[in-house]
């Protein structure tokens, strides 16, 4: 978000540099880019043996991202340093997504085997697979032969 | 503390459409513009989505993104806080552009349309005998 100078003797100027703002710009220049969204949404599924949660993060590497267990609380961070492209110079008209910095945390159920936690992103997506302890997964069905 | 709990309360607030009856699933597709010197380059993040999934059509000045996924997996969902199977998003592109000069492609989630810009013409000078 710019700031704009006030000048009380040419309040007419800033006024029309405002509304310049608001026509030509997306609405994330005006509101600050913390307007978009930066906090990937989470969906999480239950199978028998496990639990599968996807972040929508696209736009990142398998390197930016930090997971990391503290007993039951599953955190998912990423902190890029720098996302300018070397060399060229841009500017950005429109900005509604950016996710090179959350954190995310998540609060496991004592059903999950927390040291088997497997992670693996592709096309943007982050999928985490909580596999279920052996005494949350369902009993197979037993047949009972008859003597 | 501030991200995980103040935030996802704002992103809810700052787009209310993506609340549909179920309360939770959304087809919203965020775009990021980046002008450069001598192009724009246009983000639209589609997460999951493959690139034979998409397909780009310029008709005039219009350029129109369009998403269909070809299989959604049924699972048994706890939470859903996103869900893309089809997207749509068209652009009106300005005369200061090449549309039909475009290029697309896909990264990580990101689908990147690169469209040049018009090289400027030099103003030509009639001289006066």
């Amino acid at each position: 978000m710019s700031i704009v100078k006030f000048n009380p003797f040419f309040p007419g100027k800033v006024l029309g540099n405002m509304i310049e703002d608001v026509f030509n710009r997306g609405i994330s220049d005006i509101v600050g880019s913390d307007f978009a969204v930066n906090v990937p949404s989470v969906n999480i599924s239950e199978n028998p043996d496990s639990f599968v949660m996807e972040l929508a993060a696209p736009g990142l590497d398998k390197g930016d991202f930090n997971i990391s267990l503290d007993h039951n609380k599953l955190t998912v961070s990423v902190e890029k340093k720098s996302e300018k492209e070397a060399g060229e110079e841009g500017k950005w008209t429109r900005k509604e997504f950016n996710y090179s910095s959350f954190k995310r945390t998540f609060t496991l159920t004592e059903d999950v085997q927390a040291d088997r936690i497997a992670a693996s992103y592709d096309k943007g997506i982050l999928t985490l697979t909580l596999p279920k302890k052996e005494e949350a997964r369902p009993k197979p069905a037993k047949t009972i032969e008859i003597k | 503390m501030v991200n995980t709990v103040f935030k996802p309360m704002v992103r809810v607030h700052r787009s209310p459409n993506h609340l549909h009856s179920n309360g939770v699933s959304h087809h919203h597709v965020a775009v990021n513009i980046l002008e450069k010197k001598d192009r724009f380059i246009i983000e639209l993040a589609v997460p999951g989505f493959e690139k034979e999934e998409i397909t780009i059509t310029l008709d005039q000045n219009r350029l129109v993104v369009k998403g269909q996924k070809k299989e959604q997996t049924s699972d048994n969902y706890l939470r859903k806080e996103w869900k893309m199977s089809t997207f749509e998003k068209s652009f009106n592109l300005g005369e200061n552009v090449a549309g039909d000069k475009s290029e697309a492609l896909t990264q990580n989630g990101v689908l990147s349309i690169i469209v040049p810009k018009v090289e400027k013409q030099a103003p030509v000078s009639v001289k006066v005998n």
